[in-house]
């Protein structure tokens, strides 16, 4: 049994509001294999998106670890984690996050400006990236002229420019209509299948959970 | 293309980019502005020949030395000139248009100041003329004078009711040379006095001293002061360069004043390009926070940041400084025509514009600073939640 890409351990999350502590997660523990498809299914306010930044090392866990591809994350200093995001993380956001003044094309090659390459190697990146996404026709469209489902299928292909082996995906079709939203899971199902990608589905639609290989449910920050 | 980024978020906001820009542009037109009227102030005084000294009472400019001394000092080896001056005073008319009035030996003054040019007819009716008085181009021009007009001054210094008919407009031959005086026959105002001021009569302010050679400036003046050291008028000699420069210094309050308030609107930049960064940066506090989920890290962001701001200020700077040619000489001859006897030469120095853009990118990275430091201090998470 290959070791497990994302390990969580005994990881417990909370905040403090006015010197009170307000917890998030308690004591989780969760296993994600490599090129698996997970769904964190759960209602609001249950600790799906605060799981999701941990495993992308937004915050650090206030006990417990995380373990991402053998990288204790929460040890890494910021400038660490900043190089270390950019190569092994992609994040797909529910209000897609595409910057308004950048075209398709440009949002998508942000990401690889901090790697060493070429104009030509980054706009060859860029098309594949388009072009797996469906929008290699898109490439001179701002944010603006581009449909919801348009503009998700551009941040996936921003997340996946750099060939990072784990897709955090927080509510990717929240935003979108019934036809919209099946495109994307079916194209990140396709990431999932055929470029063995690990996703990580951050939802409370049961549907869309549905076409994850593992569903984990969260309730008040513990997986049931 | 972080720099296309760049200039597309200063296009971004176009209103609050555009007043920003104006604003800057003010700035830097009135910073601009200050420095030439400083720069103006000493113009005179930095253009001064360097083979030229000038010799005065020991104590001050206002006691009097003997014109006797001429023919000492003209015996000093090295000296190849010698002629005088002295303050005339006065008033003409309700005394709001003030210009400088010197009584000076005319041949003598004339032969050791080639830069003062005066058509020969003009020279020949001026020194054959006790009554006679030459007036600057600049000054014929501000209060409609020509040649042949009488000038009736109220004397001050020398008292009376003083007449002198116009015999010659004179124009600088330098750039740096006065053209707001008016020059009199030092022998007309000294001749009456001799019978109602004999004790006052036959002194002079000061002597202007040509040398064969400015390398024996330092020789010379030591001689000169060394002629008449113990006698009860003492002489202090120095450069005709230093001597402006002083008596520059003497108002140096203003231009103190003058200097602190371009100093103060560089401040003021600051803050207009603080301001509009801070509200660019909180605007942007989400599209950082994306930027940063992407790996992007603190010298990426000050790219950003400082770019644009260094964008905003250098736009304006620029459109400050296009503007500071006409508005400077616009400005100079407003000066010149209101306070011609402190400004004679009002030019945009050329270190000025340059020194208004190498601010403006100062005032842009200076002004991006704490917008930088908040965006770098804030976490990840609250970017992204933060909807503005």
């Amino acid at each position: 049994m290959p070791s497990p890409i994302i390990d969580l351990q005994n990881v417990s999350y909370s905040y403090f509001r006015d010197d009170v502590e307000i917890p998030v997660l308690r004591q989780l523990s969760l296993a994600v294999e490599p090129a698996s498809f997970v769904a964190l299914l759960g209602p609001s306010g249950s600790g799906k998106t605060t799981m999701l930044h941990l495993m992308a090392g937004f915050d650090r866990p206030t006990r417990g670890r995380v373990s991402i591809n053998q990288i204790n994350v929460h040890r890494l200093s910021d400038r660490q984690l900043a190089a270390w995001r950019a190569n092994t993380i992609g994040f797909i956001f529910q209000f897609y996050n595409l910057i308004p003044v950048l075209t398709a094309a440009e949002n998508v090659e942000l990401p690889l400006l901090l790697r060493p390459l070429s104009r030509v190697q980054r706009t060859k990146h860029v098309t594949t990236a388009l072009r797996l996404v469906g929008l290699n026709d898109r490439t001179t469209h701002y944010p603006r002229q581009l449909s919801g489902g348009q503009e998700q299928r551009v941040a996936i292909a921003r997340a996946i420019v750099t060939d990072p082996a784990i897709l955090l995906a927080d509510e990717p079709t929240g935003n979108l209509d019934r036809e919209a939203a099946e495109e994307i899971m079916t194209l990140l199902q396709r990431l999932n299948a055929e470029h063995g990608k690990t996703i990580v589905l951050v939802t409370h639609d049961r549907e869309a959970a549905q076409r994850a290989t593992t569903i984990c449910t969260l309730h008040k920050g513990t997986l049931e | 293309m972080l720099l296309r980024y760049v200039i597309r978020n200063v296009a971004r906001h176009p209103l609050r980019a555009t007043l920003t820009i104006l604003a800057m542009s003010v700035i830097i037109l009135a910073f601009g502005l200050l420095r030439t009227t400083v720069a103006a102030w000493y113009a005179e005084a930095l253009g001064s020949p360097p083979d030229r000294l000038r010799t005065r009472h020991a104590v001050s400019i206002s006691f009097q030395l003997p014109v006797a001394y001429r023919q000492r000092i003209a015996a000093i080896p090295g000296v190849t000139g010698v002629s005088y001056a002295n303050w005339f005073g006065g008033r003409w008319k309700d005394g709001k248009a003030f210009f400088p009035r010197y009584a000076v030996e005319p041949v003598s003054y004339l032969a050791l100041h080639p830069d003062v040019h005066l058509p020969p007819s003009q020279r020949t009716a001026f020194l054959r003329d006790r009554r006679a008085c030459i007036v600057g181009r600049k000054l014929a021009e501000k209060l409609g004078w020509s040649v042949g007009d009488v000038v009736r001054l109220q004397g001050s210094l020398y008292p009376g009711n003083w007449e002198f008919i116009i015999r010659g407009i004179y124009t600088g031959t330098s750039p740096t040379t006065d053209e707001g005086s008016l020059y009199l026959h030092w022998a007309a105002i000294d001749e009456p006095r001799r019978i109602e001021d004999p004790a006052r009569a036959g002194t002079v302010g000061w002597f202007v001293v040509r040398m064969e050679t400015p390398e024996h400036a330092a020789r010379i003046s030591a001689a000169i002061d060394q002629t008449f050291a113990n006698s009860t008028a003492e002489t202090r000699t120095e450069t005709e360069q230093a001597f402006r420069a002083n008596m520059v210094a003497m108002s140096g309050a203003v231009i103190r004043v003058v200097e602190i308030m371009s100093v103060l609107i560089l401040g003021i930049s600051i803050l207009v390009i603080a301001n509009a960064m801070a509200m660019t940066v909180r605007e942007r506090h989400h599209e950082y926070g994306i930027l940063k989920t992407l790996g992007f890290r603190g010298p990426h962001l000050a790219l950003l940041i400082f770019g644009e701001s260094v964008c905003l200020s250098l736009c304006g700077g620029i459109l400050g400084v296009v503007l500071l040619y006409p508005s400077s000489r616009w400005f100079g001859t407003l000066l010149t025509r209101n306070f011609g006897g402190f400004f004679p030469i009002f030019e945009l120095p050329a270190q000025v514009p340059m020194l208004a853009v190498l601010l403006s990118v100062g005032i842009g990275l200076v002004g991006a600073i704490i917008p930088f430091l908040f965006c770098l201090r804030c976490r990840i998470q609250d970017g992204l939640r933060y909807v503005g």
